[in-house]
């Protein structure tokens, strides 16, 4: 974990705490006051018997964001904020490390992390999630957002299926941007070594979800309506997909304990209606990422062939001549793939990373397939959807089949 | 006319039967270094294949991904087959020179002298190569990879150049190592590697304007939107 700086006096002051909020920084300058204050008018809100606090972590930003954040800690009020500045280089990832390890002095009852990219429309969220923790009804609360078939496919189409076939439960959103931890859930979590994927782009919060879901710790969902939209600046979809995968896939070797199991794969319970799929507004070209498919299929298949069975690749061939709205990828041929890909992973058949961005233009080409299933109104989005994890669950045999 | 005859003979004997017979304990030498440098060379290998194997060290390179880039060079033998090779012939290689050496043959030491001093420069020159050929494969493969990724085509025609980069620049590393012709080689490097990058840049700078602004337009649009076209992926 980085050290925190002299700021760590002014974290252990904010104790005794039953909720603590926790907000890790990276140039957040633009959304940071905005987030702040919808945060203390929601914390305002609750029981007064609730002592709660806010914590601005900042890994390192060279905007204004720090200077953001000490203004609302010097407003004063019924909740309070204390800044953190982490030295070193600026990451993301060391923002969140740095945030968990200052919330290990602070020893709160209950622990929201909030990514302020979210906005003050999640950040009004967050008391409903920790409701839930603090009144020991779950050890860990993810937001249960209504979302549009375009809107978080990569989660949608990998990583929730992958890990609700291994570890038999997954929230609908892995990565929801916000989530409540019990502070007993965040000790364990704590305890254990850190992974050499920690330091991926959301190598942390990837870890949390695994540790939460191979363990027996109780995971809840809250609605909370409308999935808010990330603003700032987005990573380019091969990072993305390297800092989210790549962690998935590392820590199936950790927890095989957990997933060699057979379970049978479920959502999480829901602390309320579940929150159905929406429209998109307006068609979502997939043309591009059809032509990204086709260009990677011509180019990348010698990459390929190192991580994927011959017979598995002859499948993705007639794919290619596939025009435009006759375009598929078949959620089986899909859910192969990525097991694959995670073979191929834990043996390093590859360097790592060139595995992960290898993957790239077969997962825009499984959501051009999956737009166009999803095009036929919401049941059709969640036919296909339904599709997609029942095809992970299908094909986890032939994982374990091979998986050494 | 037969005692002419015997001394012929014997004189032809003596001069073809002495020089063998002076020759033969060296011959003998020879074939003993040569004998137990390739028992101790067959010995070396197994104890150092039976140590790498105590050290995993085959599985080590397979974690480290090193395995999987030999065989994609087409190296198929194990790393630790690979030292046992290396290991064995190493010592033969010494044994032979030792039993040449015995045989105190006119220029043999001179020439011993030679090939003892080339071989540290050929072991560094080895290496290079080596260190090059799986370095420019992996190179390779990651423009490969970052160019279909950028959506930009000619993936591959990228990749071959990084790699043929990376390999002739190995090679004039390992011939100017090696000391043949020296200057030359890297003269030529250094024309043919500036001549390809100012080709490059005329190339791409006036021959293909148009495809370098649309290329850097497609770039700006893609960071904008947050890559394919208004999905958000997490």
């Amino acid at each position: 974990m980085p050290e925190p700086s002299a700021d760590g006096a002014a974290t252990a002051a904010l104790a005794p705490v039953d909720a603590l909020v926790v907000l890790p920084t990276l140039n957040h300058e633009g959304v940071l006051g905005a987030v702040l204050d919808a945060l203390r008018t929601g914390l305002a809100g609750t029981t007064p018997a609730v002592k709660t606090a806010i914590l601005v972590v900042d890994g390192g930003s060279w905007d204004q964001t720090v200077e953001v954040a000490r203004a609302a800690a010097g407003l004063g009020g019924d909740v309070p904020v204390a800044v953190v500045e982490l030295g070193g280089p600026p990451a993301r990832s060391r923002a969140l490390l740095g945030a968990l390890d200052a919330v290990g002095r602070v020893g709160a009852r209950a622990v929201a992390l909030l990514d302020p990219s979210l906005g003050p429309a999640a950040a009004t969220g967050i008391p409903a999630l920790l409701e839930p923790v603090l009144e020991a009804r779950a050890e860990v609360a993810c937001p249960a957002h209504a979302f549009a078939p375009s809107e978080g496919t990569l989660t949608t189409n990998l990583l929730t299926p992958l890990a609700r076939a291994l570890y038999g439960r997954a929230p609908r959103r892995l990565l929801g941007g916000s989530v409540a931890l019990a502070g007993g859930f965040l000790d364990r979590f704590l305890a254990e070594p850190p992974a050499e994927t920690d330091h991926a782009l959301y190598g942390v919060e990837v870890r949390l979800a695994v540790t939460a879901l191979a363990e027996d710790t109780v995971v809840v969902e809250v609605p909370l309506g409308r999935r808010p939209s990330a603003g700032g600046a987005v990573p380019e979809l091969p990072a993305l997909v390297a800092g989210t995968v790549g962690p998935l896939f590392h820590l199936m070797a950790r927890t095989q304990a957990a997933w060699l199991l057979p379970r049978g794969g479920r959502s999480v319970p829901c602390l309320g209606t579940p929150p159905g799929l929406v429209p998109d507004e307006g068609v979502v070209a997939v043309e591009r990422m059809v032509r990204a498919f086709r260009l990677g299929l011509k180019d990348l298949l010698p990459v390929w062939e190192q991580v994927v069975p011959e017979d598995t690749l002859a499948q993705l061939y007639p794919l290619g001549l596939l025009a435009g709205d006759e375009f598929r990828f078949p959620a089986g041929l899909w859910a192969r793939l990525v097991y694959d890909f995670a073979l191929g992973y834990h043996e390093r058949r590859l360097p790592r990373d060139h595995l992960l961005r290898a993957l790239t233009p077969l997962y825009l080409g499984r959501v051009a397939g999956f737009l166009l299933e999803a095009r036929h109104g919401a049941q059709g989005a969640a036919l296909a959807l339904a599709a997609v994890n029942r095809a992970f669950e299908t094909e986890k045999p032939y994982l374990f089949a091979r998986w050494r | 006319m037969q005692t002419s005859w015997l001394e012929i003979l014997t004189t032809s004997a003596e001069g073809v039967l002495l020089p063998l017979a002076r020759a033969l304990p060296r011959v003998l030498v020879l074939l003993a270094l040569v004998g137990i440098g390739w028992v101790a060379a067959l010995l070396a290998r197994r104890l150092v294949l039976r140590l790498l194997d105590a050290l995993a060290l085959d599985a080590r390179c397979a974690r480290w991904g090193l395995t999987g880039v030999l065989a994609r060079s087409g190296v198929r033998a194990r790393p630790s087959e690979l030292a046992g090779r290396l290991v064995f012939w190493t010592l033969l290689v010494v044994g032979v020179l030792m039993g040449l050496q015995a045989l105190e043959m006119p220029g043999t030491g001179r020439a011993l002298g030679v090939i003892l001093g080339f071989i540290p420069h050929a072991v560094v020159a080895v290496l290079v190569v080596v260190t090059g050929w799986i370095l420019a494969h992996v190179l390779g493969q990651a423009a490969l990879i970052a160019v279909v990724n950028a959506q930009v085509g000619g993936a591959g025609l990228v990749a071959a150049a990084v790699r043929w980069l990376v390999l002739a620049f190995a090679a004039a590393v390992a011939l100017t190592q090696l000391g043949i012709a020296r200057e030359m080689v890297l003269l030529a490097f250094g024309i043919a590697f500036g001549g390809a990058v100012l080709a490059l840049a005329l190339a791409f700078g006036l021959g293909a304007r148009e495809l370098a602004r649309e290329a850097l337009e497609g770039w700006v649009r893609r960071t904008g939107q947050g890559s394919s076209g208004g999905v958000s992926h997490v």
